[in-house]
Parts: C-alpha cells; structure tokens; sequence
C-alpha cells in the first residue's frame, strides 16, 4: 500500500475508527504517514485547547412560554397559478397517487370528517404541492413526490398522516435520494428509508432532510374541501390548454367492459402532442392522441368520454373528469404489444396507464416513474 | 437525568422545565461553536437563540433513532448559521475577516487562526469531531450526509488544516490574495 491509499484511514485512525489491516501495518512502517497521524493528532488537541482557553459564556435565562400558534386558514384565495418548472413537473409522472392504489381522487368536498391539509414543497427551485386528509381516511392520508434534481439523480418524499390536535397535525416523513438514477419507485426505494415524524401547523415553514442530498421547506395549510386534483391542487377540473389528463378510466368494447382501472396521470400544458398510453393484460396497448399520427383513427371528445371505432367495433372510454379541451384524438391499438419488451422492469400481467409526449411513448423504450 | 427520546417528549408535551434544562445544557456549547463559523460573539448568540426558539416553537424534526438530541441541535445551528451567511454580504464580511487576521502575522501559525482559513463545513466538521467529539453516525445525522462520506470530508478538512497550519504566514497571504 502507498501512503496516498492510506491517509484517509490515518485520519479515520485518529477518530478511533477500525482501518483495514494493509493500510494499518503501512502506517506502523511509514515514517510519513505517521508525521501525518501526529500531526492531525497535534491539531486536535491544539483546537481542544482553543475551545477551553475561549470563554464560554453564561447563557442568558429566559423563559419559555407557549408561543401563540398562526391563524388557522380555512379559506385560501383561490385562482393563484401554481409555477412548477417544466423539469420538475416532468420528472412527477407516475406522480403522488400511485401511493396508494386504487385512489378514489375526485370528490367535490371531505366527507365531514376533518380538513384537508395542503402540503407546499420548495425543492430544489421548484414549488410542488400535494394533498393528504386529516380525517384517518387510508386511501387519502397519505402523499409523496419525486424530483429529478438538478445535478443529477432523484429525491423522494412521503407524507404520512399520523395524528391531529387542533391546528396541529403529525406527520411520518421519509426523504430520500437516489443519486446517478432517473428512475424512483415509490414502493422498492422508500421499503428501507427511516420514517422521521415532524408536526405542522398552518403557514409554518420548517425544513426537511433528504439524508444525502440537502433539505427543502415545507409549509401546510387547511382546506375544507377536497381539490378536484389532488397533484395539482389549485387547478380546476378543466384541463388547460394542450393538457392531457385521465383520472380513473373505463374502456367498453360494444357492450363489453375491457378495463376498469383506478389511478390518474397528466401532462404539463403545451405539450400539443399530449398522448395517453393504456397496457392491459391480453388487450395490449391503446395510444389516444391529441395530435394525428400514423395508423391512427380519428376518434371524439366529450366531458368525460372519448369515442372511437376500430376494425368496425365502437369504442367509448370513459373518465372521471375531461381528458382535454380537444374535440378529436386519435388512436391505434396494439393487441400484440408486451410491456416487458418496451419498459425496464415491467410485467406483461400488470395494468398501466400513462400519459406522455407523443415522440417518448413511439420509442423502442419507454420509461415511467413507477 | 431524562435519556433524549424522554426528554424530547416532554418538550413535544410543552414542558418549560424540560426545555429549560436543555437549554441550560447545549446552549452554551452550541453558542461557542457558533461563534468560531459566524466569527462573530454577537451573531452567534443571535443564532442560538433563534435556533433554540425555533425549536421550541416547534419541536419537529429530532428522531431519537437516528442519533443523539445534542446531534441533532448542532444539525438545526448549523443551518440557521448558513441562514445567517446567506443574509448577510458574506463574500465582504469574509473578507474583511481575511484582511484583519493577516494583519497579524505573528499568530498565522496558530491552529486557530488557521482553522479560521477553513471554509465553514470543513470548520463545522472538524470542531464538531475533535471539540465536541460527535462520532462519525451524529456528523453524518448533522451534516446529511452518509456516513462514507463524513470520512472523506473529515480528512479533506484535516488536510487543508494541515496545509493552511503549516504553511509559512506570507504563504498563506499569497493564497488569499488569489
């Protein structure tokens, strides 16, 4: 072993930390590394004595009274547009909901048993948002995000509803980072993340730690309803301009129900080529575009339906709320197509749906934060 | 004497008295530790204080789990304290520090004056190492880093010491004026 191997284990052997054998028996030889482990030695021990030889002052008595809390907010202003950067907001597919499976995620208000609290993240440049409920309900108390960070690789984060008193509310927290990847799993990378519990209150910003990577704010509030979106709160159930979003869809063939799935995902806005992608086992692949493109059919738009034939069979996919502000799409089925062949990790006998750009979901490979 | 996690529960509860012994306890080490990366008594008292404020005002963010309560405090100082850098001019505060300590050479082989060289997480790391003795899993907790790295970064930082200590006081000038 060389002294340059070594000289970090000589200053890890100063802090009285196990070295590796080789590089042990190389410092008990070496004149210069010894030189270097009595001289990171000497500089403790001088700045132990600095600390001593400063005065340590007498800090002040005060008392410690319970601070008044901030004004609960019942109410929120509505029509603020929320800013979330193209990046971020890209790199949130697959998005929040995919917590918990099977989201009921439309409804007009909570049902009487508690507030909904609107968590605001500035991660990174970016605001994102996202809701849980306070009420115990397990299909909407819980709410996370991934970001694909600038400088590489992605962070997650988890809300976990734990308990409320008053205008407080506690929550499970665990942030994450995986660097070097562009992929974030939510159920395989949070599986080992130490939970952290933090409270909220209503306009308080606090800083969270995403353990290798930084930390970012948060602040909560209170709404008394539950938002049409829960990812994108403040936004109202019509989709904007070139947005593409689908909320719990039913596809029926004839008279035939085809699929019957729960979830949601959504594009940004101005993305003209907006394109839902649907795999269901043994059905195979449905594209529905709002852009033409090639073997597609030309299909029709409706609040909350989309109507199209194909190979002489009517088609009619029904939403939970409208997809686009389109009046046509249009569409190509694959019955052949195998999802383990176009997406790393996944299997053919799972159910997905996605929206995405046009061009990514036409490549060879496509990829999705799952 | 309550471990942390009790400790930590009856602060979360409100308890004054509790509060009270932990500031009594930490305040001044976190105070003296403040004053060598903000170089200045008054702003370290002011951070002190605020970071102990903030806390008690809302006790968040300590898991018993994960390290000690001390850990955890130097974690919430060292932030506020690259709070208070950010609001302040900090490239014209540092140097006006710079200046006044070469106006003294006759003390520029001191450790401390040296230390005062480092940049403020490599201070941050090797006071909290050598003075308050955090092991490797607390910096690791403090600074949000792994713990793999806590190595690295503390011989990094003991090596610019190394330098900076060792270096002849017009050499250290040189590099300054860089």
């Amino acid at each position: 072993m060389k002294c340059e191997d070594t000289a970090e284990f000589v200053s890890a052997l100063c802090d009285g930390e196990k070295i590796p054998r080789e590089a042990a028996e190389h410092i008990g030889e070496c004149e210069a590394c010894r030189t270097r482990l009595n001289a990171y030695s000497a500089m403790g021990t001088e700045l132990r004595r600095l600390a001593s030889l400063q005065e340590q002052t007498e800090v002040k008595a005060r008392p410690w009274e319970k601070v008044p809390r901030a004004t609960f907010k019942w109410w929120r202003k509505g029509g603020t547009t929320m800013k979330i950067p193209r990046f971020a907001f890209a790199s949130m597919l697959g998005l929040i909901l995919l917590l918990s499976s099977g989201l009921v995620l439309v409804r007009a208000r909570t049902g009487g048993g508690g507030p909904v609290l609107l968590l605001t993240f500035e991660l990174d440049g970016a605001t994102s948002e996202c809701i849980i409920t306070t009420d115990g309900n397990a299909r909407t108390n819980v709410c996370g995000i991934t970001t694909a960070v600038r400088g590489g690789g992605m962070t997650g984060v988890k809300f976990r509803f734990v308990n409320r008193e008053g205008d407080r509310t506690q929550l499970g927290v665990k942030a994450t980072y995986k660097g070097n990847s562009d992929t974030f799993h939510f159920t395989d990378d949070f599986k080992d993340v130490p939970e952290t519990t933090i409270w909220m209150e209503p306009g308080e910003k606090q800083r969270i730690a995403i353990l290798g990577w930084g930390d970012f704010e948060l602040t909560g509030e209170y709404l008394d309803y539950m938002p049409s979106l829960r990812w994108r709160p403040r936004e109202t159930l019509d989709p904007k301009k070139n947005e593409f979003r689908i909320v719990s869809p039913v596809l029926v063939r004839g008279k035939e129900v085809l699929f019957n799935l729960t979830g949601s995902d959504s594009t940004d806005s101005d993305d003209p080529e907006a394109t839902l992608m649907i795999y269901y086992p043994k059905e195979g692949r449905y594209l529905i575009s709002t852009a033409p493109f090639e073997g597609a059919v030309e299909g029709s738009v409706a609040p909350g339906q989309i109507k199209f034939t194909l190979d002489g069979q009517d088609y009619l996919l029904l939403t939970a709320m409208p997809t686009t502000r389109s009046e046509h799409v249009w569409v190509t089925h694959d019955p052949q197509y195998k999802l383990s062949e176009h997406m790393q990790g996944a299997r053919d006998d799972q159910s997905m749906f996605m929206v995405r750009s046009l061009r990514k979901l036409q490549q060879p490979q496509i990829r999705h934060i799952m | 004497m309550p471990d942390d996690r009790e400790l930590w529960e009856r602060i979360g509860r409100g308890d004054a008295l509790a509060f009270d012994a932990l500031y009594r306890t930490d305040a001044p080490k976190l105070e003296l530790f403040l004053r060598q990366i903000l170089r200045s008594r008054q702003a370290a008292e002011d951070v002190m204080q605020e970071t102990f404020a903030q806390i008690w005002r809302n006790p968040n963010g300590f898991e018993p789990t994960r390290g000690a309560l001390g850990a955890y405090l130097f974690g919430a100082a060292r932030k506020r304290a690259a709070e208070w850098w950010r609001k302040q001019d900090a490239a014209s505060n540092r140097k006006i520090e710079t200046e006044r300590s070469e106006s003294k050479a006759e003390i520029a082989s001191l450790v401390g004056d040296a230390f005062a060289r480092l940049p403020e997480e490599q201070q941050t790391l090797i006071w909290l190492r050598e003075v308050e003795g955090q092991s490797y899993a607390e910096l690791a907790v403090i600074l949000e880093i792994p713990v793999g790295t806590v190595r690295s970064r503390l011989f990094t930082a003991r090596e610019a010491l190394r330098s900076v200590w060792h270096a002849p006081p017009n050499a250290i000038r040189r590099a300054h004026e860089v």
